[in-house]
């Protein structure tokens, strides 16, 4: 197992826990306050909740993401993996909040990474909610900030 | 000769006082480490002499409780010895002798020879055996006068088989055994902080002695705490102990696993007792006592062995004559052995698991179809938030048992189509659905680099299997949408796409 794979594997224990920290009725609570939008999670890559917030007119929710080895990935290298990954956890993302009314506005790619994926992007309502979509290795952020107010 | 007129008045003095007419103060906390008010009861009438110790001992009485006893009737004892490393023994049995000198009302010597058995868990040994002798210093008046003394039992006899706390039926052996394994017992309220509960507990057990059976099962801890418990009173495992970490001797009869203990009571009467246990967290079910008066069984409702972070720990039983070595070799060890598994390890992917899946291949095969279901029960359990608000898709649920029964080999250790039948019959309800999708998953993905689903195994659950299909269906054609938009190389892609292929032929065919 490469060093950077402990790193990982290491970062996801640490994740795992958390996971059980979060007890449902938080989590519950946590996601109602993205107004109404019904959630379920991506089939891939998996995604467990770790910290979440949320006061007023925001919530910030953090996802920790899951390596899943299936079968399928095996023959890509990890650069194609990693990218193949966000780009389905994207596309997920993408198609929950159209199906809520959001449109997609401005994406933002890692340019330095040899296969290119969205890193970040920020999708609006027409009543002017924002949700910002932030991808890092290991975890998925989704910031809710509501139109016209603080 | 003139003093002789006042032997009888002296005579009955020393009898008011052996007949318990001296004050007596309690002290609670003296009372603690000294003496249980229940085996007083049990032992009323035996000897005071020595220490009054065939009053108060017992097997498996720890030798630092008996050691601190005798020093405070004023006994000096030899230290035991390592005969062969020198120091304090760490195993075996051992002898150790005691000595009190006498001067009233003849001066004499009162010796113990003390069994002390170290292969019993626990810090330092256990009481085994005791013998006890009275020696006049010799002269011949001396000798007459103990005669005299002992025949109106004013005096200790030369000898006495101490016989301590002994159970003279089966059930008061049971009795006896329920007082030690139940919860909130004896050693659990008195053993604690619990001040209040033990005061009143203790003035109970000196009205009634040892409490009577319960009329319910009875509620004890786990396997490892009933087996410290029952070396308390001497109780040792009967078969051959390798690896303690690792292996629990047992017997398996009619598919059911024990294990089996046995002790010596102080008299020399063998006793023994068996308790038979559930693989799953190991838990105690059933005990079976034999003592001087036949077999008696009573049920258990005992808690799980667990480790890090309340996980349960399985104990399953190995083929006959066989355990595991440190090399994960089957040797032989000329009797039954019970492996303790973590079920955790076969959620990993390095060394542990693959430690685990060489062990599971040498577990009792009678013993297999619990092992499968203990495995897929495991592996259904989620407790997280996310699976309590039900966000996860049915098939990363089923995809991801299907993948571990895969990595585990325990899905592999039974012929196909018995496990086929394990799993149809014992999770055939409608909330089982997601196991069977996941086992179907597991039996017609074919173990390649480029998975292919069998197209005979998958037309066989579609159409054996309308519930768990239809929930597995219903799903990927939500996934389909979802991820409609990624290339058709990309590894969720295929896997959906190739789900919808396996789909599309088996509706093709007959």
């Amino acid at each position: 197992m490469s060093i950077r794979n402990c790193i990982v594997a290491a970062i996801m224990v640490v994740a795992a826990n958390q996971v059980h920290a979060q007890d449902a009725k938080s989590l519950e609570a946590c996601l109602v306050a993205f107004d109404g939008i019904q959630w379920s999670l991506p089939y891939s890559p998996r995604l467990s909740a770790g910290n979440c917030h949320h006061e007023g007119n925001s919530a910030d929710i953090e996802f920790f993401i899951h390596e899943v080895l299936d079968a399928d990935a095996r023959s890509l290298d990890y650069d194609s993996r990693y990218a193949a990954d966000k780009k389905a956890l994207f596309a997920f993302f993408e198609q929950l909040f159209r199906r809520h009314g959001y449109q997609l506005g401005t994406t933002e790619t890692d340019d330095d990474a040899r296969v290119p994926y969205v890193q970040r992007a920020a999708f609006q309502r027409s009543n002017g909610d924002v949700i910002e979509y932030m991808a890092s290795s290991n975890v998925c952020r989704l910031k809710l900030k509501k139109a016209g107010r603080p | 000769m003139k003093y002789l007129r006042w032997l009888p008045l002296v005579l009955v003095l020393i009898a008011a006082w052996n007949m318990n007419l001296r004050p007596r103060v309690i002290n609670l906390d003296e009372e603690l480490d000294i003496q249980d008010p229940a085996v007083s009861v049990a032992t009323q009438g035996h000897s005071e002499a020595w220490g009054g110790i065939d009053l108060w001992a017992y097997p498996g009485l720890e030798y630092w409780r008996v050691l601190k006893r005798l020093q405070q009737a004023g006994f000096e004892c030899s230290v035991p010895q390592d005969p062969a490393r020198g120091g304090q023994p760490q195993s075996g049995q051992h002898t150790v002798h005691c000595n009190l000198e006498k001067s009233w009302p003849l001066q004499r010597q009162q010796t113990l020879e003390l069994r002390v058995n170290y292969d019993l868990p626990g810090a330092g040994g256990r009481l085994q055996a005791v013998q006890a002798a009275s020696v006049v210093s010799p002269a011949a008046w001396r000798e007459k006068m103990a005669g005299l003394l002992r025949g109106l039992h004013l005096l200790e006899p030369a000898t006495l088989e101490v016989r301590g706390l002994e159970a003279p039926s089966s059930d008061d052996l049971a009795r006896i055994v329920a007082d030690t394994l139940m919860n909130a017992s004896w050693t659990e309220l008195c053993g604690g902080n619990t001040r209040m509960s033990c005061n009143s507990m203790l003035e109970k057990r000196r009205k009634e002695g040892f409490p009577a059976l319960p009329s319910e099962a009875w509620r004890v801890g786990s396997i490892n705490e009933l087996r410290f418990r029952l070396a308390d009173m001497g109780f040792a495992s009967s078969g051959r102990t390798v690896d303690r970490d690792r292996f629990l001797p047992v017997r398996v009869e009619a598919g059911r696993m024990w294990l089996d203990m046995e002790r010596m009571d102080l008299a020399g009467q063998r006793e023994t007792l068996a308790i038979a246990m559930d693989p799953v967290g190991a838990r105690p079910v059933q005990i079976q006592l034999k003592g001087r008066s036949g077999l008696r069984e009573f049920p258990l409702t005992g808690k799980a062995t667990t480790y890090n972070d309340n996980h349960e720990q399985w104990l399953f039983p190995l083929m006959a004559g066989a355990f595991v070595s440190d090399k994960d070799e089957l040797e032989n060890s000329g009797g039954r052995k019970a492996l303790w598994l973590y079920p955790q390890d076969m959620d990993e992917t390095g060394d542990n698991l693959q430690r685990f899946s060489a062990n599971l291949a040498f577990v009792d095969p009678a013993f297999q179809p619990q092992l499968l279901q203990a495995y897929i029960d495991f592996l259904r359990r989620d407790d997280s938030a996310e699976a309590q608000l039900k966000l996860q898709p049915p098939l990363q649920t089923a995809d991801r048992m299907a993948a571990a029964l895969q990595r585990s080999t325990v899905g592999a250790l039974l012929p196909a189509a018995d496990a086929d039948a394990l799993i149809a019959e014992k999770y055939r309800g409608a909330d089982s659905a997601i196991v069977r999708a996941a086992w179907a998953l597991y039996r017609c993905e074919l173990g390649s680099e480029l998975q292919e689903i069998d197209a005979v195994c998958w037309t066989h659950f579609t159409q054996s299997d309308n519930a768990a299909s239809q929930l597995l269906q219903q799903d990927l054609q939500t996934q389909l949408r979802i991820y409609a938009s990624l290339d058709a190389d990309n590894p969720v892609q295929r896997r959906l796409q190739r789900l919808a292929v396996a789909y599309s032929r088996s509706a093709s065919r007959p």
